[in-house]
């Protein structure tokens, strides 16, 4: 059952064409991953799911319901958004800004059930030892993950993200990831997700959806999607394509290497 | 789970600090007050203050000589309590803006509000012109252009979409725009006119009243209690308007009738005390300092900060040069100093 | 609310406390003392201060009354001050705050009795030489920052204040003085404006009861400036005597309503740069050079500036003087060709002795119509005779220069 589902989307800036005819859903239990070069409209697509743009042409359904005639509360207790950039921070503190996640379901004073949540939530992104610091002290990484974190909380059957892990290390990174398709396979979430890192993409979601220049190139599972062919094609580099474990990984190559050897 | 419960013990510490740092506010603010009525020149002494005062309250139960009574009724208590008014609205209005435009510079100068209050005065003092005659000229035309100003910025930011960036850029355009016509009044004008407008400019309390004092009052008590009632969707902005849309919060809205109504508070003021700066600045910096940017503590807060800087710098003003009566925008103006040295010292990035 | 039923007691304690608005002693209140009622209200105070009698009237309402009998025919006096407000004295003057420094000049001038005024503006209280013992009375800072708590607790009955001049600080003071003193009179004088000052000597003369000596002040300062008009009015404006007239700061000049040209032309002087609205322009100094002056004046005195009442100093202004002359290109205005170049102090040019500026003024337009008019000594008249000061123009201040 498609819990997002877009038809013929498309958004223009000013006179130039970012987003055109974009079609694709995402099943409760499913993770999506968007990939593709920088400036490919991956960033505005997901704006576009979430409903801070608002698209030229075509329709985002939420869970059977047209995402323009809900009410912006509504929205927000279906979907989650994770900006790419985790900014200069505030003086904030971690647990605070998660505790921004349960906006939508707050009264003006806080009970114990939302701090409860936020804790759930800090210790599963590993962030407990962090929780009364400030947010504007903390590395890129970490403020990423407070970000996640903030997501959680709010508690949404989507959750989009926009390069989660760029700032992040490599243990961390897999931490996240963990985290989200288990969670999305748990509690039935659809996690949409851009990422830069393909590998990263092709183990850890169900579908991947390729863009080029603002139209859909490929969108399938991994298997089918992360080809040699579109490597150039895409990102006009050259790559070998491994399937020798349970996900397929591309190596990239330097150019003419290719011919020297195998 | 131990850690579990580490955190939340935490965050329970966390609001009881804060509640006790208003609480501490509170009372040093009720002093401070207690202390402001004895000041002046007329040479009452504590008790005689106190006990005029309660003479006006109860006239049944105490009697206190007319001419004491007659001091502290007419010219010192309105004019203590209008700067506790004034000095927490200031803050509460910075702190909304600071929190809305994300940037904790921003205040009512920054955004050529508080010029276009002057332009306002110079345009009354200088051409004799303005929307209400007689002793409200001057105010009524400092009241209005603040809230053209505030329009202003609006309007701009609708045209190139509002966020923070064009609230701050429009802000800082029309700050220079008015300060511009302003001194070209300035210039135009007769020496005694131009003393009347840079008087104007300074800031003072002086010219307190009964009636004015109501008025800044009623507008406070009908804008505070909302102020707070939105304190979450001001705590989602500071996030980013991205985020906080995403949150639920309608961005655009909320931006706009929250900046309209720190404008109203600003308005409000300055029309009648003039420019007094640094309030809206320091006030909530100083807070945020302390208790963090949690805006259902940091309004009452800052505005608590606000009140206690601005009754200070008038109770200084009044002291320090005595007969003179130094105006209060002076006063606040050298508090700017050692603020900024202070964030210039203790910048750690740009 | 609680503030309007404040107000309404403040209004009901005030009245029998400031003695009300009546003639002390008017019994029947029909506004007219007689002497039959100030003979009983007399003998009241008698017993009541003397022989344990009730009575409500103290012994400055005794004097007061005894004053108004005497003086005034039994009845109130109406006077109608420079900002043309009448006001109606029941009780002379006994208690007086002054906030502008020409209008206690005024006072003085006219023999009134300097221990009644209970308290000055800061500017006089800082002049001691030429208010020498002022320090002793209550400094009451300025119009613009006035010290209302000290005003109050002097208890004056009656406040001067500036007429055509800071008229919304004005304005304001006498807004909460009447508002929280209702007794008190408010009178608004300039005293320093050559169209007003005569009738103002006079109005404030018959206020405090030295006609006498109003009149011959009043002649005084009216002849000095009578003789300067007469003696100018039939010169044609095309062979007036051209004048730059330089403000304290450089370049500026005098321009429009502002007194400094006011005077100028008063003294027959044809200003080329009187044009325009602006009253104190900035001048090009080329256009100096071009307008050629005869006459060039200088203003002194600006804040701490040296001369005046402060000092004797005449290498100061002499010094003021030279720099003038050492401008670029100043050496072909006729001028200072014919050393006509001059230096004045604003403490006689501005304010309440501006008729001895304008005297020197007149001198230096025209020496020969003017050759027995003799600026030196009407100001040793004035401040012998009339301030009463012990000041000897020979040794103290420097007020023109050469």
């Amino acid at each position: 059952m498609a819990l997002i589902s877009v038809n013929g989307l498309s958004f223009a800036y000013r006179d130039r064409e970012v987003l055109s005819a974009i079609t694709f859903s995402v099943d409760a239990g499913e993770v999506l991953g968007l990939v593709g070069p920088n400036g490919c409209g991956k960033t505005t697509l997901i704006r576009c799911i979430d409903g801070m743009l608002s698209p030229n042409g075509g329709r985002v359904m939420l869970d059977g319901r047209e995402l323009r005639s809900m009410h912006r509360r509504e929205v927000a207790r279906a979907m989650a958004y994770v900006p790419q950039s985790a900014g200069n921070g505030t003086a904030a503190t971690v647990f605070e800004t998660v505790l921004m996640g349960r906006r939508p379901y707050l009264n003006w004073t806080v009970n114990r059930t939302d701090e409860e949540k936020v804790v759930a939530a800090l210790d599963l992104l590993d962030l407990g030892d962090l929780a009364l610091r400030k947010v504007a002290e903390l590395s890129g990484g970490e403020r990423q993950r407070v970000m996640i974190a903030r997501a959680l909380v709010q508690e949404t059957g989507v959750i989009l993200l926009d390069e989660p892990t760029s700032n992040l290390d490599v243990c961390h990174q897999m931490g996240v990831m963990e985290v989200l398709r288990g969670l999305a396979e748990e509690r039935n979430l659809a996690v949409v997700i851009a990422l830069h890192d393909l590998n990263l993409a092709a183990t850890y979601c169900h579908r991947l959806m390729v863009m080029k220049t603002g139209s859909i190139y490929g969108y399938g599972t991994p298997e089918e999607v992360l080809t040699e062919e579109m490597l150039r094609s895409v990102y006009g580099i050259e790559a070998v394509v491994k399937r020798d474990l349970s996900a397929p990984y591309m190596v990239p190559v330097r150019p003419g290497s290719l011919r020297e050897g195998a | 789970m131990e850690q579990h419960v580490i955190i939340q013990e935490g965050y329970t510490r966390l609001k009881k600090t804060r509640a006790l740092f208003i609480g501490g506010l509170l009372a040093g603010l009720v002093i401070l007050i207690g202390v402001a009525v004895t000041l002046g020149s007329a040479g009452l002494t504590v008790g005689e203050s106190y006990l005029a005062i309660l003479a006006g309250l109860l006239p049944g139960v105490f009697s206190a000589p007319d001419l004491a009574t007659t001091i502290v009724w007419d010219f010192r208590l309105h004019r203590v309590l209008f700067a506790v008014c004034a000095g927490f609205g200031l803050a509460v209005a910075g702190s909304v803006m600071q929190g809305i435009l994300r940037n904790p510079l921003a205040s009512p100068f920054t955004l050529g509000i508080a010029s276009a209050a002057a332009t306002g005065a110079s345009i009354a003092i200088v051409l004799g012109a303005g929307v209400v005659g007689g002793e409200y000229l001057v105010i009524g035309n400092a009241f209005l252009f603040s809230l053209l100003a505030a329009l202003a910025i609006y309007g701009m930011a609708r045209y190139r979409g509002i966020g923070s960036e064009t609230m701050v850029l429009a802000g800082i355009a029309l700050m220079y725009l008015f300060s511009a016509v302003t001194s070209l009044l300035q210039y135009v004008g007769s020496a005694e006119q131009l003393q009347a407008v840079v008087f104007w400019m300074f800031g003072s309390v002086d010219k307190s009243t009964w009636p004015k004092l109501g008025i800044v009052a009623l507008v406070l008590a009908c804008t505070i209690p909302y102020l707070l009632y939105r304190a979450w969707d001001l705590n989602a902005l500071a996030e980013g308007d991205e985020v906080a849309a995403s949150l639920g919060v309608p961005v655009e809205r909320s931006m706009t009738v929250l900046m309209m109504i720190a404008s109203l508070i600003t308005a409000v003021i300055i029309c009648f005390t003039g420019t007094i700066g640094f309030i809206g600045l320091v006030a909530p910096h100083i807070t945020r300092m302390a208790i963090g940017s949690d805006f259902r503590t940091l309004l009452p807060a800052s505005g608590l900060v606000g009140a206690l800087l601005l009754l200070g710098a008038d109770s200084i003003a009044r002291s320090v040069l005595a007969p003179q009566v130094l105006p209060v925008g002076i006063v606040t103006a050298f508090l700017g100093v050692p603020f900024f040295i202070y964030l210039f010292l203790h910048r750690r990035n740009a | 609310m609680n503030r309007w039923y404040l107000l309404a007691l403040l209004l009901l304690l005030a009245v029998p406390a400031s003695a009300a608005e009546g003639i002390p002693g008017d019994a029947d209140a029909d506004g007219t003392l007689a002497r039959a009622e100030y003979a009983s209200a007399a003998l009241a105070y008698l017993d009541a201060a003397y022989m344990n009698g009730a009575g409500d009237l103290d012994r400055d309402d005794i004097r007061d009354a005894a004053w108004v009998y005497a003086r005034w025919d039994g009845k109130p006096r109406e006077v109608t001050d420079s900002t043309g407000r009448t006001v109606t004295l029941y009780r002379p003057l006994r208690r007086v705050v002054t906030f502008s420094g020409e209008s206690l000049e005024t006072l003085r001038s006219l023999g009134f009795d300097m221990d009644k005024v209970v308290a000055v503006d800061k500017y006089s209280y800082e002049k001691e030489t030429f208010f020498p013992g002022y320090q002793e009375k209550a400094n009451v800072g300025s119009i613009w920052s006035p010290d209302m708590e000290k005003v109050l607790i002097l208890r004056p009955d009656t406040i001067i204040l500036y007429a055509t001049i800071s008229t919304a600080a004005c304005d304001d003071i006498q807004k909460r003085l009447e508002a929280s003193s209702p007794g008190i009179r408010v009178l608004r004088f300039d005293c320093f404006k050559p169209t007003t000052y005569a009738g103002e000597i006079r109005t404030i003369a018959s206020i405090i009861d030295e006609t006498e000596r109003g009149e011959e002040f009043a002649s005084f300062y009216g002849s000095t400036m009578d003789r300067i008009r007469d003696g100018t009015a039939d010169i044609p404006d095309d062979e007036k005597t051209r004048v730059y007239f330089e403000y304290w700061f450089d370049y500026t000049t005098v321009a429009a309503s502002a007194g400094y040209n006011e005077k100028t032309e008063l003294a027959g002087g044809k200003n080329p740069f009187a044009t325009g609205t602006t009253e104190y322009p900035v001048v090009d100094p080329e256009a100096i050079i071009v307008a050629d002056p005869e006459v060039v004046v200088k203003l002194a005195g600006q804040g701490l500036a040296v001369g005046g009442y402060a000092g004797h100093d005449p290498e100061a202004l002499d010094a003021i003087r030279s720099a003038l002359l050492d401008r670029p290109g100043w050496s072909r205005i006729s001028a200072v060709k014919d050393d006509r170049v001059h230096v004045i102090h604003s403490d006689i040019l501005g304010g309440a002795q501006h008729f001895i500026g304008t005297a020197y003024l007149a001198k230096w337009f025209y020496p020969d119509r003017f050759s027995d008019l003799d600026p030196h000594a009407i100001h040793q008249r004035y401040l012998t005779g009339f301030q009463g000061i012990d000041f000897d123009l020979a040794s103290q201040g420097t007020f023109v220069y050469p």
